[in-house]
């Protein structure tokens, strides 16, 4: 059976656009004619770019019907979490700073996507410069969760969350600095990958943190994020962290684990992450516990490992990103600090009180516990924990829980770099979705991606959807 | 920095002041308590100390990265 439009995957639209059984133009109206109806509701739209995308999707069906397919990603609908910025196109942060702002240039993953084909039909939601959480006095509304509106999403890449669950697009870009690829990704039921620190080019992506940005995808499946990595991984000369390393090959590491499962790789539980340094609630440990014997069904060699405690994480990463952060924002905070939000002020002044050694010194831990981290993976090609402490609060949460504890399991892999990617493991007795993480050493993202893909298909995650057409009346 | 102690506010108000920050008044208790927050991560991070010779990781280069 042909699922509808909306609940497709990447990868069977892209199938169906190959076999010219579905129209690029008939999908990009599927998708605007959703988000019309239903995201007045869900604000995961900041700017819907109608005419562009319908454009775009003409020109995409006109060269498959000559023969010029490009590829998987052709004539496919991506959102941008709207920090991309996108030449002609305002980018404004979701911020009054940058109400006005119209780059000259797409950013190069934007140049990359639109290469591949795809269709750019909106920019996207997100916490004020991606910096977190959710605010109720910016120029635009928070996106809520599409499994039940009273709840966050959590962010900081919020609308791209919020838009691929409630199938309103089939993919999106979003950032990750300290968790805002895959805190949304869990929290709203859907795949959302951290690559290795370096394989996706962030110019033009505006910065929150340079040495803890990350650009990413997001979408309804872990096999959908390694059909867009497939397009976005390219050395970028101008992004100066960029790394300059072959391609990994994505559609070969799903294609190996359709065939063998995870037989062979070896993946370590971080229990203590989650089962003493910041305990998580019993619904999400029931869920950790079904994902490790499905890992374990599906042929991998699964053993506890012990990593630095998460604390150790948590100071280093808190003192960069601050630090660096409030560099980025020093000039347009000294000249008029009211036209931030004022969770996003008050957290990137606070930045200005930290000194040159409390940056060196957390740069110095951060050396130490990287080595420490990938020391303990040797021989291992995963490891995997909560990417949540807990399902989706209540609209306006902050990265700490109510206790004071950190809400999410996302920091260590930015401060480290190596990929870790979040999927679906489970829903709660409310029906919210839980999120497991899977993260590895540097470059290693095909391997995440791979285990994913498994883990989703094991548990049978991916049929459910979130129930929205009452929205629209 | 006691976010309760009327002089620890004062004093956040004249480092505020001296960086050429205009907060609004509302911000400055949970400014207060944020810079609390740094300024413990700050003081864990400098226990235990570190090797001498131990480097900041200021430009991170994983791989064949080329920055």
């Amino acid at each position: 059976m042909t699922a509808p439009l909306h609940e497709a995957t990447i990868a069977e639209l892209s199938r169906r656009i190959a076999a010219r059984e579905l129209s690029p133009v008939e999908l990009a109206q599927s998708c605007i004619a959703r988000i019309q109806a239903l995201d007045p509701a869900l604000n995961s739209v900041l700017l819907l770019l109608e005419e562009n995308a319908m454009a775009e999707a003409r020109t995409a069906e006109a060269e498959i019907a000559a023969g010029r397919r490009r590829g998987p990603l052709h004539g496919i609908p991506i959102g941008l979490k709207d920090i991309y910025e996108t030449a002609g196109i305002r980018t404004t942060a979701h911020s009054a700073v940058l109400r006005d702002h119209v780059p000259a240039e797409d950013a190069t993953t934007v140049r990359l996507l639109r290469a591949a084909g795809a269709v750019i039909p909106a920019k996207l939601s997100t916490w004020e410069f991606a910096i977190g959480g959710t605010s109720f006095d910016l120029p635009w509304p928070p996106a809520r969760n599409p499994w039940d509106r009273t709840r966050d999403p959590t962010g900081s890449s919020s609308g791209s969350a919020v838009a691929v669950a409630a199938g309103l697009l089939p993919g999106a870009m979003g950032s990750d600095t300290g968790g805002s690829i895959r805190n949304p990704a869990a929290w709203c039921g859907i795949a959302g990958h951290k690559p290795t620190y370096g394989l996706v080019s962030r110019r033009g992506v505006l910065p929150l943190a340079w040495s803890l940005d990350h650009a990413g995808p997001m979408a309804w499946t872990a096999e959908d994020c390694a059909l867009m990595m497939s397009v976005l991984a390219a050395h970028d000369p101008e992004d100066p962290a960029s790394a300059d390393v072959p391609a990994p090959d994505f559609a070969a590491a799903i294609g190996e684990g359709r065939r063998h499962a995870l037989a062979g790789l070896r993946i370590g539980v971080v229990r203590h992450f989650f089962e003493t340094d910041v305990p998580c609630t019993p619904t999400v440990l029931a869920a950790m516990e079904d994902s490790i014997r499905a890992l374990r069904d599906l042929g991998a060699a699964v053993s506890d490992l012990t990593l630095p405690s998460f604390n150790e994480y948590g100071a280093p990463g808190n003192i960069i990103s601050r630090a660096e952060s409030w560099t980025i924002h020093e000039a347009w905070l000294k000249q008029d600090a009211t036209r931030y939000g004022a969770y996003g002020r008050q957290r990137l002044a606070s930045g200005a009180f930290l000194t040159a050694a409390d940056l060196l010194q957390a740069q110095r831990r951060r050396a130490e516990v990287i080595a420490r981290t990938f020391q303990a993976m040797r021989g291992l090609d995963a490891v995997v924990f909560p990417t949540a402490r807990d399902t989706a609060g209540p609209m306006g949460v902050d990265s700490l829980s109510p206790d004071g504890l950190p809400a999410f399991y996302a920091r260590p892999f930015n401060l480290v770099g190596g990929p870790a990617l979040s999927v679906c493991n489970g829903f709660s007795a409310e029906g919210l979705p839980i999120g497991l993480q899977i993260a590895a050493r540097p470059f290693q993202d095909a391997t995440v991606l791979r285990i994913g893909d498994s883990v989703e298909r094991a548990l049978g995650t991916r049929a459910r959807r979130p129930v929205l057409e009452a929205m629209a009346a | 920095m006691s976010t309760t102690d009327p002089a620890a506010t004062a004093a956040l108000e004249r480092r505020l002041a001296a960086i050429g920050l205009n907060m609004p008044a509302e911000d400055l208790a949970p400014l207060a308590r944020l810079v609390e927050g740094l300024d413990a991560a700050a003081a864990a991070l400098r226990e235990p100390p570190l090797r001498v010779a131990a480097e900041p990781a200021t430009a991170l280069r994983l791989g064949q990265a080329s920055g």
